[in-house]
């Protein structure tokens, strides 16, 4: 193991560099302090709950060699291109654009582990490649849903693959529909609830994401054992209802049928979002919103939405991490300065909900917390700062020769000590 | 020999104005691009304004446009591209080492196209208006007509997934510790696929220059002369028929030449071949704007050196060309 | 004999003008046989061609209708062609009228700038130019005609380098005409028809260059397009191919038809010009 001073400093350095913004509460840390080998004492500036440092820790933070670290910039550090750990695995190779290439890490501590005697990370830069890649046994694992739903279905049926859906329980994705509240239109709440009930829930987890997914209620998905409250307001998918709401409004449409035009900007970074796109702009024409699509690249994207705000719609794919303090309230408290990327630039503020945010990152007593989150969850889906649609994690497609896979909540990113080849 | 060099060094200084444009121009085309470099960045590995900043500053993006692009071609005269910003290497670097795959892709890619175009078009010209001709001619048009990337995926499904004959993608087997004649085998065989895709709709060209060459020299007088005196036509064929109109088809290996790379970029995204062509779309997509800038400066700078070599080429092989060049 | 009949008699130019005429209708019947628009859900997802008569050709990922999706691509895909061709036509004839004419600094300024174009490969191009400008049509047609024009500018020039010596260029100049109103009302005219003749590789190219531009997913997202469906459908590759491959099939069968036709219409003017 690490000597504990190594630890210290080596948190402490990373913290300043690695760490999102959105975990904005860990970063209060003064200090850490090593009193023996093998104990850390983390001190913060101010109360910060155990719940969330638990939750946080292994989604967020990295330890890494004070030797290494300890001289000159770490962003220049030749290490971050070469990465030194304590890990099974060594860093042996990286050619761009074709593969990453680990080593059986000899000195490891744990006994007779790794099983592996090399990794390689193959770059597959077609979606479609990955499933072809497998059956021609030139690959025996595609992590983080490298094979695109459409084919899993016929892949599962392939002698020799499977399909795995477990090993990403710490990673939720969320599908969700980010609204500029700078609109006057979608200032207007009837506007906003009409808009969650013309999305239809179950169509979308039957065909955008062909059943791997599960259809959302509110910001924390139903996945999460610790957060997720069931007794929130809903929207039923409901056509008549969103049109009824929508003339109440005061939005009537016109001789064109149209109510009012708008800016659709669908998150370039997964097929899903992008067809998820295109659903909902046939979903608000089915209630006289003419909803324009523009589609950017990841950069033009999150400079248009995060930055420039010059959107009306945006779907984003929110990532929930165990915590709603870690990535996820961030997405609709107020303040935030421009240009943070996956948070609340919609111009969104609702002091109930800024204080609610705030009470509960700086309770400590963790039933107390869970129930301030409970009330979080009822007030966004109240007033729809965003819509949740959807929540889905990744799927892993292996041969049946790789064993023990999947057999944590962060399987995909752990260190695959255990895993092993049977011939 | 004289009149080859005249014709180079006039070459040389009409593209060095060439290559000005190209860098000023695409230059300032990126410069309009909305979201830059860190933007790209931080979708990856997310981070705080101060940090947005920092980098910023650190990639050189707080200067004016001005102050970079003489920046750029300062440095350029030193050979030096910049750093890339998704690679964090020098970009010089990182275009050598794709740049052989693409070379050998479109090398291949051509004498496929070339061998096989002029071969078909002399055996469819030896008898022009023959219904070998027609259905070689019309379907080497219908070739012409697929699209490189459906074509590709077309093979793909045939031959990798189906099949199973060649490999799906990429340029060889990864980690694989081959060397030398196995190596090189490994190497064919996943070009393979990519190579006919990319050559096969070129080969039209070819053919059909080779031909209407053909047809045209038919009517000649030293063809007419050579009937008279009696030579077989096999002979006529290819000596003197097929001869004169391989001519111009050397020209037109330059003037593919850009059209290949571009061809190239698509290709290579269907078959996941790690070359220059996959390299600038991953450019594009990580907004790596140095890295773009250098590529089309590369792919300039392959294009006319290609057509120079071709200019050379013909120069050497047929005397009157260089001498109305070099004499201009 | 009439052009119109020398030139269908050759059977490769009748296909060609054949499967044009069959495009053509297509896209101007389209808004009429699928009203409304092509990609709102018309039925199951992934349904195959040939099940369901409402359907005939089945449906796509999200459940959109293959059939009406591949007569509203028919619109767009021609719609860019021509609009790219005849833009790159336009400018090319342009600069080449006015390098030619010119001479001198002009004509080498306008030239060193066409060779830099040409020097750039054009997909290239196209790709940087999109990707900065953000994907819509008009600017996929600018893109495309960016990386077109140089074959007609260079065609100009050498036709007007040959024209303007003419005895009507110099009775122009002696009655005292603008040397613009010589370029562009006398020399022009007289200098299009070669540059025509590049039209139809143009517009083929332009669909391709389209098509390829729509499947790296750099079309406009708002429009059906063929190559956007080949895109679409590459990720079902395997378990629907039919969604790659019948907008694959008319994408070849349209760029087919432009050059079978382009080549009639270049033989029977050849045929009329030796007559003549």
């Amino acid at each position: 193991m690490l000597a504990g001073s190594r630890v210290s400093e080596g948190y402490w350095r990373t913290g300043r560099v690695a760490e999102r913004t959105e975990f904005d509460h860990v970063r209060f840390h003064e200090a850490v302090e090593t009193p023996d080998d093998l104990t850390a004492v983390f001190k913060f500036a101010k109360p910060t709950p155990f719940q969330l440092i638990r939750n946080a820790l292994p989604a967020l933070s990295s330890v890494v060699p004070k030797h290494i670290y300890e001289s000159g910039k770490i962003e220049d550090n030749p290490a971050n291109n070469a990465p030194v750990g304590t890990g099974p695995f060594k860093f042996a190779e990286y050619k761009a654009g074709q593969y990453y290439r680990l080593q059986k890490n000899t000195d490891y501590w744990g006994k007779d582990e790794p099983y592996l005697d090399e990794i390689i990370y193959q770059v597959l830069p077609d979606r479609s490649s990955a499933a072809s890649a497998l059956e021609a046994e030139e690959i025996h694992l595609a992590a983080f849903s490298a094979v695109p739903l459409a084919d899993l279905d016929r892949i599962s049926k392939v002698p020799g693959l499977k399909v795995i859906t477990k090993g990403y329980e710490g990673l939720t994705y969320q599908l969700v529909v980010e609204i500029n509240h700078r609109r006057e239109e979608l200032a207007d709440l009837k506007v906003r609830q009409a808009i969650a009930h013309a999305i239809d829930k179950d169509f979308v987890v039957k065909t955008v994401f062909l059943g791997y997914a599960a259809t959302a209620t509110g910001p924390v998905p139903k996945n999460d054992p610790q957060f997720y409250a069931a007794d929130v307001p809903t929207y039923a998918f409901d056509i008549a209802k969103a049109n009824a709401l929508l003339d109440e409004a005061g939005y009537i449409r016109g001789a064109d049928g149209k109510r009012f035009s708008l800016k659709l900007l669908p998150a370039p970074y997964f097929n899903e979002t992008r067809q998820f796109g295109d659903y909902l702009r046939q979903a608000l024409a089915a209630i006289g919103i003419d909803a324009e699509l523009v589609n950017n690249d990841s950069a033009a994207h999150i400079k248009a939405v995060y930055t420039d705000h010059a959107f009306d719609l945006a779907v984003g794919p929110p990532v929930f991490r165990g915590d709603p303090a870690i990535s996820t309230t961030i997405l609709v408290q107020s303040g935030i300065p421009d240009g943070v990327p996956f948070s609340n630039q919609g111009g969104y503020k609702n002091d109930d909900l800024d204080a609610l945010i705030a009470k509960a990152s700086e309770t400590l007593d963790t039933s107390a917390r869970t129930e301030l989150y409970k009330e979080f969850q009822q007030k966004v889906a109240a007033d729809l700062p965003l819509i949740n649609v959807a929540e889905w994690s990744f799927i892993s497609v292996a041969r049946d020769t790789v064993q023990n896979i999947a057999n944590n909540p962060r399987w995909a990113v752990s260190n695959w000590a255990d895993t092993y080849l049977e011939s | 020999m004289t009149r080859a060099l005249a014709l180079i060094r006039r070459r040389l200084v009409g593209s060095v104005f060439v290559l000005l444009i190209v860098v000023i121009g695409t230059f300032l085309l990126l410069e309009a691009a909305p979201g830059d470099a860190v933007d790209a960045y931080i979708v990856s590995t997310g981070g705080d304004a101060g940090m947005i900043e920092l980098l910023r500053h650190s990639w050189g993006l707080d200067q004016s446009e001005l102050t970079r692009l003489a920046n750029y071609l300062w440095a350029l005269l030193h050979l030096d591209l910049g750093q890339s910003v998704t690679f964090s290497r020098p970009i010089r670097d990182v275009i050598l080492e794709r740049l052989p795959t693409t070379l050998i892709l479109m090398g291949s890619a051509t004498a496929l196209s070339f061998g096989l175009g002029s071969a078909l078009g002399i055996y469819a010209g030896a008898r022009p208006g023959s219904f070998r001709d027609r259905f070689l001619s019309i379907g080497s048009l219908a070739l012409y007509a697929v699209p490189g990337f459906w074509l590709g995926l077309v093979l793909i499904v045939i031959f990798a997934v189906g099949l199973r004959w060649l490999p799906i993608g990429g340029i060889e087997s990864i980690a694989s510790a081959r060397t030398g004649l196995d190596r090189a085998a490994d190497i064919a065989s996943h070009l393979v696929l990519p190579v006919s895709a990319l050559g096969f709709i070129y080969l039209a060209l070819y053919l059909r220059m080779m031909r209407a060459g053909m047809a045209e020299a038919w009517r000649q007088d030293f063809v007419l002369a050579a009937r008279a005196r009696g030579l077989s036509r096999r002979r006529i064929v290819l000596a003197h028929v097929a001869r004169n109109a391989l001519l111009p088809l050397v020209t037109m290996l330059g003037l593919q030449s850009a059209q290949m790379l571009g061809g190239s970029v698509v290709i290579e995204s269907v078959f996941a071949v790690p070359g220059l062509g996959r390299l600038a779309q991953e450019a594009v997509a990580a907004r790596d704007t140095p890295l773009l800038l250098g590529i089309i400066l590369v792919s300039a700078v392959l294009v006319i050196f290609i057509n120079l070599l071709v200019d050379i080429a013909y120069a050497l092989l047929d005397p009157r060309v260089g001498a109305s060049e070099a004499g201009a | 004999m009439n052009p119109l009949r020398r030139f269908l008699r050759t059977p490769e130019a009748l296909a060609g003008a054949v499967i044009l005429a069959a495009l053509l209708t297509m896209a101007l019947a389209a808004p009429l046989l699928f009203p409304g628009d092509p990609q709102a859900i018309a039925g199951p997802a992934l349904l195959p061609p040939f099940q369901d008569w409402s359907l005939p050709l089945g449906t796509d990922r999200l459940g959109r209708d293959v059939l009406a999706e591949l007569f509203h691509g028919a619109r767009t895909s021609l719609a860019v062609g021509l609009a790219a061709a005849a833009a790159a036509l336009v400018i090319g004839a342009v600069i080449g009228t006015l390098a030619g004419f010119a001479g001198g600094l002009v004509d080498e300024v306008l030239m060193r700038i066409t060779d830099a174009f040409q020097t750039v490969p054009s997909f290239l191009l196209a790709l940087a130019f999109v990707s900065v400008v953000g994907p819509s049509l008009g600017v996929v047609v600018v893109a495309i005609a960016l990386g077109a024009w140089t074959g007609p500018a260079r065609v100009a020039r050498a036709e007007v380098l040959s024209i303007r010596e003419r005895d009507f260029v110099a009775g122009a100049r002696v009655i005292g005409m603008h040397p613009l109103e010589i370029a562009f009302r006398e020399i022009l005219p007289n200098a299009l028809p070669p540059v025509l003749a590049l039209s139809s590789v143009i517009v083929a190219a332009a669909i391709l260059t389209e098509a390829a531009l729509s499947f790296l997913g750099l079309g406009d997202p708002n429009r059906v397009t063929w190559g956007g469906m080949i895109a679409e459908g590459r990720t079902v590759l395997r378990t629907a191919p039919f969604l790659s491959i019948v907008p694959g099939l008319a994408l070849v069968l349209t760029v087919l038809g432009v050059y079978l036709a382009g080549e009639g219409v270049v033989e029977t003017t050849a045929v009329r010009r030796s007559l003549s």
